[in-house]
This record gives C-alpha cells, sequence and structure tokens, in this order.
C-alpha cells in the first residue's frame, strides 16, 4: 500500500507531463488537420494533390522517426528545438495528417441536399458552413477523432527517446534504477488504461450520437470520394503510434 | 377541382424559352411557363422528361442554358445577362422550396429548422421567429415534435417540417420538387392534405408530382412534359379525362394503371 501511494506521486506529474503533451500536440494537429480536410475536398487537382502527397508522407513515416527528424534532423538546419516543443510539433504534424483524411470524410459526408436546401432559403455561404456544415462535420468527425486522441496519448511514451520524462519515462527510470521495474510498469500501465478507457467510453457515447444523425434525411452525398466515408483503421494506427 | 381564383391575376412568373443540357443530353429544349399570382400548376410526366430541372431552375439551383425568367413583372434573368450571387439569393428568399429528401438540417431540431433562415436571412429576432416556426408547425400538424430531430420523425413528418420551413420565408411562390414519392404511401396523405390547404388558401404553386388525384383537387392547370417539352396543357378535367395528345393518354393511363 505504502508503495502505491509512494508511487503514484512519482508517477502522476509523468501522467500529466503525457496530457499536457498529447493536449498540445492535438490541438496543433486538429487545426491542421481541418484545414487539410478543406484542402483535400478543394475541386482543383493542384490545391488535392500536394496535400495528399504531404498525408501520405506523414502516414508512412513512424511517429518516432518524425520525432527524430524533427528532435535531431532539424538542428543540422540550425533549428534547434527544447524537447518538449519537438515532441509536440512531430506529434502534432502525425495527428494532422491522420485528422485530415476524417475531416475530408466528414466534410464530404454532408448530404449535397442540406446545402442546396440552405441556398434556397437564401442562406449566405459563410452562415451556410458555420450554421450545417460544421456541426454536422463535428458530429460526425467526433468519434473517430477521440480514437487518435488515445493513439496520441500512447504515442507520447516515445518522448522517452529523446530524454523527455513523461509517465513511461518516469517509470522506467525508476525501475531500471532500483528493483521495482515490473511493479512500476504495472502502475504505469493502470494509469494509462484508466485514461484510455475514460477516452473510449466518451467515444462510445459520441458516436452514438452521431449515428442519431443517419437515422433521417441522411443521404450519401453526390461528390465523388478520394475513399470510402471515414475509413480510419485503429488498428493500423496502433502499430505505428 | 380547386376553388378558383377570384378574377383574372397579373402575372407572377413568366419563363420563355427554357433550355438546359447537361454535356450532349438535352434536359430542357424550350419550355415556356407562365403563373398568375394565387395559381396553381402540376408538373406531370415520366422520369427524366425535366419536371425537376424545370423547377430548378426557377430558382437557381440549376442554371438554365437559354430563354428568360420574369418575376414579378421583371427580368431577373436572361441568356445574356447572367444572375448575380446576391440577386440569386434575394429571388430564392421569395420562392419557397420542397424537396422530394425533405433535405431537413439533421443536425437541428424541427423547430431550429423553421427558425434558422428566419434568423440568419431574413433577420427576424429568435423569439419572433420561433413564434412563427411553431404557428407554422402547428399548421402542419406536427406542434408536438417541435424538439424532435429530422432522425426520429416519419418521411411524412419530415416533409412537413420542410413545409413550414419554406413558408416561414412568406414565399410568393412555393414550388414542389415530388414532395411525396419518397414517403410511405400511407403517410402521404397528410402533406397532400398541408399543400391542398396552401393552394385553396390562394398560394401561387408549381407542383411536380406523380399524385393525380391531387392534381385533379387542387391544381388550375396541368402541364403535360416529356422529352424536354410540354406535350400538352389544359385544366386538370382535360388532362385526366380527355387528353388530346396520344402520348398524354399513354401516361397518363399507364399510371392511373389502366391497361
Amino acid at each position: 500500500m505504502d508503495y502505491i501511494v509512494e508511487s503514484l506521486t512519482r508517477l502522476l506529474p509523468g501522467l500529466l507531463t503525457s496530457v499536457q503533451m498529447t493536449v498540445v500536440s492535438v490541438a496543433i494537429g486538429m487545426v491542421l488537420g481541418f484545414l487539410g480536410g478543406l484542402l483535400l475536398n478543394n475541386r482543383h487537382r493542384g490545391v488535392r494533390y500536394p496535400v495528399i502527397a504531404l498525408v501520405e508522407v506523414l502516414r508512412g513515416f513512424p511517429a518516432l522517426l518524425t520525432l527524430y527528424f524533427v528532435y535531431f534532423g532539424l538542428p543540422k538546419l540550425d533549428v534547434v528545438l527544447d524537447g518538449f516543443v519537438a515532441v509536440v510539433i512531430a506529434f502534432g504534424l502525425t495527428v494532422a495528417a491522420y485528422t485530415a483524411e476524417i475531416f475530408r470524410a466528414a466534410i464530404a459526408s454532408v448530404p449535397r441536399g442540406q446545402r442546396e436546401a440552405a441556398l434556397s432559403l437564401g442562406l449566405r455561404r459563410n452562415k451556410t458552413i458555420r450554421l450545417i456544415v460544421l456541426p454536422h462535420v463535428l458530429r460526425v468527425a467526433v468519434p473517430p477523432l477521440l480514437g487518435i486522441v488515445v493513439i496520441a496519448f500512447q504515442g507520447t511514451s516515445l518522448a522517452i527517446s529523446i530524454g523527455q520524462l513523461e509517465l513511461t519515462g518516469v517509470a522506467l527510470n525508476f525501475g531500471m534504477s532500483t528493483f521495482y521495474l515490473l511493479p512500476e510498469i504495472l502502475m504505469a500501465g493502470a494509469l494509462y488504461l484508466i485514461v484510455t478507457t475514460l477516452l473510449t467510453w466518451v467515444e462510445i457515447v459520441s458516436e452514438r450520437r452521431a449515428q442519431r444523425l443517419s437515422g433521417g434525411s441522411y443521404q450519401g452525398s453526390g461528390r465523388k470520394r478520394r475513399r470510402g466515408v471515414p475509413k480510419i483503421s485503429t488498428e493500423a494506427l496502433r502499430t505505428t503510434g | 377541382m380547386k376553388t378558383p381564383n377570384n378574377g383574372p391575376s397579373e402575372v407572377l412568373l413568366a419563363a420563355q424559352g427554357i433550355r438546359k443540357s447537361y454535356g450532349h443530353l438535352e434536359i430542357l429544349r424550350g419550355i415556356d411557363l407562365n403563373l398568375g399570382t394565387g395559381e396553381h400548376v402540376s408538373i406531370i410526366g415520366p422520369s427524366g422528361s425535366g419536371k425537376s430541372t424545370l423547377i430548378r431552375c426557377l430558382n437557381f439551383l440549376e442554371m438554365p442554358d437559354g430563354g428568360s425568367i420574369d418575376f414579378g413583372g421583371k427580368r431577373i434573368w436572361d441568356e445574356k445577362s447572367p444572375i448575380k450571387e446576391a440577386d440569386s439569393r434575394a429571388h430564392r428568399t421569395k420562392v419557397g422550396m420542397v424537396f422530394q429528401s425533405f433535405n431537413l438540417f439533421a443536425t437541428h431540431t424541427a423547430l431550429q429548422n423553421v427558425s434558422i433562415a428566419q434568423v440568419h436571412t431574413l433577420g427576424r429576432s429568435r423569439k419572433a421567429a420561433d413564434d412563427r416556426s411553431r404557428e407554422l408547425l402547428d399548421q402542419v400538424g406536427l406542434s408536438e415534435h417541435l424538439d424532435k430531430h429530422p432522425g426520429q420523425l416519419s418521411g411524412g413528418q419530415q416533409q412537413r417540417v420542410a413545409i413550414a420551413r419554406a413558408l416561414a420565408m412568406d414565399p410568393e411562390i412555393m414550388l414542389f420538387d415530388e414532395p411525396t414519392s419518397a414517403i410511405d404511401p400511407e403517410m402521404r396523405v397528410e402533406v397532400l392534405r398541408v399543400m391542398k390547404d396552401l393552394a385553396n388558401g390562394g398560394m401561387t404553386m408549381i407542383s411536380v408530382t406523380h399524385e393525380f388525384n391531387f392534381a385533379r383537387d387542387a391544381a388550375d392547370r396541368v402541364l403535360f412534359l416529356a422529352g424536354g417539352l410540354i406535350v400538352e396543357e389544359g385544366t386538370p378535367d382535360e388532362i385526366f379525362s380527355a387528353p388530346k395528345q396520344e402520348r398524354t393518354q399513354q401516361f397518363v393511363n399507364a399510371v392511373s394503371g389502366i391497361v
């Protein structure tokens, strides 16, 4: 019991660092990802194709490699970053690549008829986006986005590789220098589990809400899609993360 | 037959020689359509005859390729002078549109669907808009469903919300694009009743429909469209009981189930 309390006082600051890394990198990633999603829906190939290429590269690179590139590679170009900043930039880019695809699909999933209805009611384009398209996009995109948040959260453990001590780092650091490696790993694992379970629960609830949208006048949009509707394989992400 | 309008009415909408093609496919090959204030015209015809395209051209959801459109005595569009975005938006606020697939805003409740454009297009206060929406939703028999989302409503109920949403803009004319085709047969009755009430109440209307009984009861005039042209035009009695053209007769018989 004493060990658990003592371990928690050690690990909780690490958890806080993990959460901070997740929040900042997800914030960066989603803003960039939303822009990417808009660009991927652009009519002109000249706009779409470079974005597709960028997304594919960032998804193709393991997150660890992107992190090394930002932290060890950029200094060769005289860009030296603080460890935490490097982590959130690298993970932010990876998150952006994955969420761009989610946002693209969500934007394309707004039924064309709803835009026509907005037009025929005389709504201006910016109001149509704000009042009709955005609520729909968020409702559809939130469940898969939360899946990305879970993976990003676990992915922050990669930060140990550049010496940033978050939850995993703190646990391993202590565990390896004492005889408490196994219990320390289990304690850290339990903390990860608690956070991801909470996030997954929110994901399931939001998914139910999103599904209600398809009960009604929801029909596939008439637009061409680059791929199927939100095809977000979380399994595939886990292996890269 | 619909209650006739009192006396001669001025022409509200005059479309001349409307043409529209998609690539090599000619959908509309020169359609003339005049509509007096308070008049209700039903358009019938086979699939692909251009019925929907025609009424979508009348509020510029599709841009016609040729012809001209006058509204309220003013030329608002012809092939030489393309309409500006702001002008087409102004025109659309005067034209209520009801779609085959309802097209309600799925993230909004019935009440919000009816209020949203009153607030954001007409600039009414939220309260004034909601009051008007309640009144209209009551009129179409949905006062118990104000806070439901489209997904929780039947097709017939959704379409009545859509009608209320269009009426909330106080349109000068209502366009109905096969409003009952996507609804279960027994749920159509309520929608048709609302439309009939509107027609009898003096609303200027164009309805594209396959509901002959409705057109017979509620239309002043019926247009039979085939192959992008008006084949025949007349009173409901003339078209349904004594069509002059063979093509009209074929179509009317086929739809009525007469072999």
